[in-house]
């Protein structure tokens, strides 16, 4: 099965963060690329940020780049010790595709930025859109609320912020008001709609309208992460136009307005890539043994073979269902079968407190991969010779912890797709 | 000095009914709570309403006791309580005699009973075990106990009583061998307060004894710790019993939208129980010896409560052997005048608890006024209708809950207005009252979104001092609590899925 | 028995309700969603009110729910969203009947057979009438069929009798079973025909076994009784045709649809028999498709003239197939075949034809209209009828079935 042969080149299974980079890296290569998920991928949960890493030890990571090289060269099972190379001209195809998007995105490898949140929380961000971030020193701040949107109340944020503006050094103030205008008056109101209803710009002109005459002394203006979908960078540069002052976006609650604009910009250059996307079934892949012949996707009636040459599992981990977990504490590979370690006894695998200090163990679930990013059975050897792994299904970290669940997605599913692809 | 008559220690279903009885005889009380109502055994039980035929066997007193409770709560707690009806289920191995006994028991305590034929049976409940081989229906009915302590409080109130949540009992002035006064303590301020009474009455539940120590009075509870297991839907529409003498994981509550498994006992004097992984396996094995889909279904969470049981001097081996009435100490013979004790019992017999109980203090207090408890209902059950599941979707769908942007909680539709509704009534509390009141956050999600609404919501109604997300952190370590125990499967996909909501987006690990 | 208990609706399809983690994803892909604030939204409708459904709640805004099915496509977690959400609907029918006039539509737009031989019958009368601006405005009054919904034209003849007379291979290298549906019957018979040419091309011998209408206007319009009646005639027909080894072939991706998938999930028909004949049913360009995949067929060749613009149905992406028409299609010489991109044409079926849907469905469909307009199609390819219907209608382009294509094309 090679070029021109039936079916695909590359199948990548998932559409998360790491699947999408694996497609587009070996689309990128001119491979017949498939890419096809169970549902979408834990994109649509996160902030629309590239978090590579946040914590280390319990510190904030002020630059993230010599950090993980750090951390790979101290901890060799770690993904960012198999694909640290990768990371680099990952976060640069992000980065392209989200401009071709209109979607401007700041940040670096040299140093972390910091990203404000609904609950008033500041926190680091490898990459960031353009509007979410901002310049929090000696900031005033005005956290807007908008009646009826629960995800996002303005006080929780003024009473918050400052506080976490001092942990990091920085001093600012933070007022908050809250607008109710005719625009909101629906029976529905989650983040899509007012993402839809400031583009349609009669929101915009109501917000605008209403927040005249509370400006005073304000530098930044904080509003919910809700300021367009497609057409974001129109929504916001004209809410500053119109405001005279900078505006800045606060993720909140799933669903996320900036995580699906990140997903709909990669997905978006996938295609034009020449890659095909296909949501909906699951998949397993097939024969039981050697070389991975064929993908089949539990389509509607009776199963249907995908020929494939080379596969990349991108099925993520406990949250995306690419790793569940039993009774029993043992973790299953739920696309492919493939052996995953359990990091701790059963009665071990959570800690006490939601937010444990130290982790949840569990998390720290996944397959071993090689040096090529082929998952490995106990003796190292790749269990199949055309199989990659990628993403969150890979073992060794704890990303929530770590902040490190974008940059691990972006290095590993970028490795993963052009080693399928050569 | 305040001065009451009574001071009632306690806010479990027995406190509160004990209050609405004083209230209702005129006798000025105060009742004292040191967290929020029903936390206690109250607010941890399996939600079961007792026909009775669970102790017709074994116990025919507490079984007929039970039985006419149970027709009195059905009437006078009416929106508290969902008729769903129970069967008793025999199944291919078990001891061929209990039926009979069963049976018997149950007509002697005049409960009603009668067979339904088994494929009858499994037509209404589809997930009943092929096992089955004999049914027998039973007038079991499911109660809500927030509502119903809720309801007692409310009438209590209406009459005049006095309710003081978060306040803990700190002192008992005991002077020439009578109570004389109390000592209070606000639990969040550490303000202390004394407050004149003629009685004490402990409804403390299994703090009992702690209670009865400050009157320099030696109690002896066996706290009987049961583990609960929530399925997060219904599985039954009845009230699921496993027909033979009571054992471990026999029950199957249908409680609001899910089920309950339970439960087990292990006698043990501790303020909090850890239910294991295998105690949870343990029960589910059993439940689904009855309905095995329980197997594969999702697990909500797990929570412990302890049976107040008295043991005045046996061995406290299976305390689900031990008396299960209750009783009521008067500690006038421990040489302590004005201060009475109720333990034991469970809570389809709270009223009658209360009215044994408040008829021992009106004795002291030369009361003559009888109980009419059984005849009045709480304030909102006089249109007499109960409880149905889908009542709350109904609601919102016919407009009269508000709009959908609305909903606060989603997985069991609590909108903006219930939450502001309890903010109004009580100020700004922990998120977990809010639960209690509402809720909120015990669905499938468990606060993944509620939390952080709730907690904007609060403070916009009522700014706290500081800058602090611990409230926050606290309620979702409280969900972790529960969850610990059952994280597999769903549950362990919604943790994750949590954690990177409020780790990774919200940052809420590293926040002030 | 004592008690007042309630009833519970507990297979597979309600129980996976369990697997949902609240993430809103089924919200992000709703193509409702975004164009009426009369809808809750999959999630709301679906597993959320899943939990309190067997307490018997009055629903009333799932109906806004027009069955396309993306929900379930972008859910990770494996809860059948739009099954519950067509479940919730029939159940809301029954608890909270619509006005008279309305269930009369509704019961006329289920019987789909009834309309069509009806129609067909006295086609040409049928057809003006359905095409004067005063016949649509009585039917919009009398019965709540929007006046510019898109209707097609009845056909006249039985496409079985011109079946008979199609050229068939002589020695076919498989024998399949082709399942017409409704739309061949009645509207464009022209689209079995080019079905039936094209599988000769392939090799294989085209039966038509006894069959009747899928049944899918009934499940939509949430008469589930009106559907198992169907579904059980359809089994009764078809399983023996399964049974010897024979595939059933569909050009209409909605029938194919509903006999994989709808009669169990949706329906609850539960079995051995009918997870036989799920397992039998393909799409005709699957099937070419999976010829070609094992080698049994030559990649079709041929030229395709024109600029096409393919658009994949919202009930084919149900299959979780792929686009395996357009697949093919771009393998023709010279093809311009672009996929259209969007993920809704709007009508869902009978949904965009009810006066209360009609807007809702025209909105949902205007990203479609726009990308053929920007694209400058001359022809718009798709699989399923009422979206081709729905298309001519937004559009003004011409709207094929990619099997009419091919079989023009292939050498």
């Amino acid at each position: 099965m090679g070029r021109n042969g039936p079916g695909y080149d590359v199948v990548v299974i998932g559409l998360g963060l790491a699947g999408l980079m694996a497609g587009l890296a070996a689309a990128g290569r001119g491979a017949r690329t498939l890419v096809v998920g169970r549902g979408h991928g834990t994109l649509r949960f996160r902030a629309g940020t590239i978090d590579v890493l946040g914590y280390r030890d319990g510190r904030l990571v002020a630059a993230p780049g010599p950090e993980v090289a750090a951390l790979a060269g101290a901890a060799p099972e770690h993904p960012y010790s198999r694909a640290g190379a990768d990371l680099a001209p990952s976060l640069d195809a992000v980065r392209g595709a989200a401009e071709a998007a209109s979607l401007p995105v700041d940040g670096s490898l040299a140093a972390n930025l910091l990203v404000a949140t609904a609950a008033g929380t500041l926190r680091p961000a490898c990459l960031a859109p353009a509007s979410l971030a901002a310049d929090w020193a000696e900031a005033s701040v005005l956290a807007v609320g908008l009646a009826g949107y629960r995800d996002f109340q303005a006080e929780l944020v003024a009473r918050v912020l400052p506080e976490a503006a001092a942990r990091h050094g920085l001093r600012l103030a933070c007022r908050a008001l809250t607008i109710d205008v005719p625009a909101l008056h629906r029976r529905h109101l989650d983040g899509l709609a007012l993402a839809r209803g400031f583009e349609a710009a009669g929101l915009r002109r109501e917000v605008v309208a209403a927040l005249r005459g509370h400006l005073d002394g304000v530098s930044l203006v904080a509003l919910p992460a809700v300021l367009g979908l497609g057409r974001a960078g129109e929504v916001r540069a004209g809410l500053v136009r119109e405001l005279g002052l900078p505006v800045v976006e606060l993720p909140s609650l799933p669903p996320s307005v900036p995580g699906i604009r990140l997903e709909m910009a990669l997905t978006a250059a996938l295609r034009r890539a020449g890659g095909v996307v296909q949501v909906g079934p699951g998949a397993r892949v097939g024969p039981e043994r050697g070389e991975v012949r064929w993908v089949e996707l539990a389509a509607a009636g009776h199963p249907v073979r995908v020929p494939a040459g080379r596969v990349v599992l991108a099925s993520g981990g406990l949250a995306s269902g690419g790793l569940a977990l039993t009774i029993d504490g043992a973790f299953v590979e739920t696309v492919a079968g493939l052996p995953v370690p359990a990091p701790e006894a059963v009665d071990r695998l959570y800690g006490t407190a939601f937010l444990s200090e130290a982790g949840h163990p569990a998390h720290r679930a996944g397959v071993r991969v090689d040096a090529r990013l082929r998952p490995v059975g106990d003796g190292g050897e790749p269990v199949r010779p055309n199989l990659f792994a990628a993403g969150g299904l890979l073992a060794a970290a704890d990303r929530a912890l770590e902040r490190s669940a974008d940059g691990i997605a972006c290095a590993t599913g970028w490795r993963a797709g052009q080693e399928a692809a050569a | 000095m305040t001065e009451y008559d009574v001071v009632v220690v306690g806010g479990g279903a027995t406190g509160a009914g004990l209050l609405r009885d004083l209230a209702m005889r005129g006798v000025r009380s105060l009742l004292v709570e040191q967290g929020d109502l029903a936390t206690g055994t109250t607010g941890h039980f399996h939600g079961l309403l007792h026909s009775g035929a669970r102790y017709a066997v074994r116990d025919p007193d507490a079984a007929r006791e039970c039985i006419e409770e149970n027709r009195v709560v059905r009437r006078i707690a009416a929106p508290a309580v969902e008729d769903t009806g129970g069967l008793f289920c025999w199944l291919e191995g078990d001891p061929d005699d209990y039926p009979a006994q069963l049976l018997a028991g149950c007509r002697a305590a005049g409960i009603e009973i009668h067979e339904v034929p088994a494929e009858a049976a499994r037509r209404d409940e589809p997930l009943l075990t092929p096992a089955l081989r004999r049914a027998f229906a039973v007038p079991d009915a499911t109660i809500e106990p927030w509502g119903l302590v809720g309801g007692n409080v409310e009438a209590a109130l209406e009459l005049g009583a006095g309710v003081r949540r978060y306040t803990r009992l700190a002192g008992v002035g005991v002077e020439a061998g009578a109570v004389r006064w109390v000592e209070l303590e606000d639990v969040a301020s550490g303000a202390r307060e004394r407050v004149g009474t003629a009685v004490l009455a402990s409804a403390a539940g299994y703090w009992a004894g702690r209670v009865a120590r400050l009157a320099g009075v030696e109690l002896e509870m066996a706290p009987g710790w049961g583990t609960m297991v929530v399925m997060n839907q219904r599985l039954a529409s009845r009230v699921v019993n496993r027909c033979r003498a009571p054992g471990d994981g026999d029950i199957v509550v249908p409680v609001g939208p899910v089920s309950i498994l339970g439960t087990t006992d292990r006698t043990l004097d501790t303020d909090e129980y850890e239910v294991t992984r295998a105690e949870v396996a343990g029960i589910m094995a059993e439940a689904a010896a009855m309905m095995p889909a329980v197997a594969e279904r999702r697990v909500l969470r797990v929570f412990a409560g302890a049976r107040p049981l008295y043991d005045p001097g046996h061995d406290a081996s299976d305390s689900r052997f031990l008396s299960r009435s209750h009783t009521v100490l008067d500690h006038a013979r421990d040489g302590v005048e004005g201060f009475v004790s109720i333990v034991g019992g469970k809570l389809t017999t709270y009223r009658l608890m209360a009215q044994d109980t408040a008829d021992a203090v009106c004795r002291k207090l030369g009361v003559t006024a009888p109980c009419r408890t059984a005849e009045e209902p709480l304030p909102e059950a006089r249109s007499g209708r109960h409880y149905r599941l889908g009542d709350r979707l109904t609601a919102r769908e016919d407009g009269a809950a508000g709009a959908d942007a609305d909903l606060v909680c989603e997985c069991e539709l609590v909108s903006r207005a219930m939450v502001e509704e309890h903010v109004a009534a009580h100020g700004r509390t922990p998120i977990d009252d809010l639960l209690r009141a509402t809720r909120l956050g015990m669905g499938p999600c468990q606060g993944a979104y509620c939390a952080l609404r709730a907690a904007g919501i609060l403070e916009r109604a009522e700014p706290a001092g500081g800058s602090s997300l611990a409230p926050l952190r606290g309620f979702l370590d409280e969900r972790m609590k529960g969850d610990r125990p059952i994280l597999w499967g769903d549950q362990a996909r919604q943790l994750r899925l949590n954690e990177i909501v409020y780790r990774e987006v919200l940052d809420l690990d590293h926040g002030p | 028995m004592t008690g007042d208990p309630i009833r519970l609706d507990l297979d597979e399809t309600a129980l996976s309700a369990d697997h949902c983690t609240k993430c809103n994803v089924c919200n992000s892909a709703c193509p409702v969603m975004p164009v009426t604030d009369l809808f809750p939204g999959p999630k709301y409708c679906g597993p959320q009110s899943q939990r309190f459904r067997p307490g018997d709640p009055v629903e009333r805004w799932v109906d806004y729910c027009s069955g396309c099915g993306a929900c379930s496509r972008a859910c990770p977690s494996g809860v059948q969203v739009a099954e519950l959400n067509a479940r919730a609907r029939a159940r809301a029918y029954r608890e909270r009947p619509l006005p008279a006039r309305l269930r009369l539509r509704n019961q006329l737009l289920s019987r789909s057979e009834l309309l069509g031989r009806l129609g067909s019958t006295v086609a040409p009368v049928a057809n003006l009438a359905l095409r004067l601006r005063p016949g649509r405005v009585v039917a919009e009054r009398l019965l709540g069929v929007h006046r510019d919904a898109p209707v097609p034209a009845f056909a006249q003849g039985s496409f079985r009798r011109r079946f008979r007379r199609l050229p068939q291979p002589e020695r076919p290298i498989r024998r399949v079973a082709y399942f017409h549906g409704c739309t061949t019957s009645y509207y464009e018979p022209w689209v079995g025909e080019a079905a039936v040419r094209v599988l000769a091309r392939a090799g294989l011998g085209v039966d038509l076994p006894p069959q009747r209408c899928c049944g899918l206007p009934f499940i939509s319009n949430g008469d589930f009784a009106g559907a198992r009646r169907l579904a059980e005639a359809n089994l009764r027909a078809l399983l023996p045709v399964a049974r010897a080894g024979t595939p059933i072939v569909a050009t209409s991706t909605s029938c194919s649809l509903t006999l994989k998938h709808e009669y169990r999930s949706v329906l609850g028909l539960r079995g051995p028999e009918w997870d036989e004949l799920a397992a039998s049913v393909h799409d005709l360009f699957e099937l070419l498709r999976g010829m070609v995949w094992e080698g049994e067929l030559e990649p079709p060749a041929g030229r395709l003239a024109g600029r096409i613009l393919y658009h994949g149905p919202c009930q084919l992406r149900g299959h979780g197939i792929g686009l395996p028409a357009f697949e093919l299609l771009s393998g023709l010489e010279g093809a311009d075949v672009a996929e259209s991109g969007v993920e809704c044409c709007g009508v869902a079926g009978t949904y965009g034809l009810k006066t209360e849907k009609y807007e809702i469905a025209r909105q949902v469909g205007e990203p479609l209209r726009a990308r053929v307009a920007e694209h400058g199609a001359d022809v718009v390819a798709c699989d399923s009828e009422t979206c081709r219907w729905q298309v001519q209608a937004l559009t003004g382009v011409r709207a094929r079935h990619p099997v009419e294509l091919l079989a023009e094309a292939w050498e």
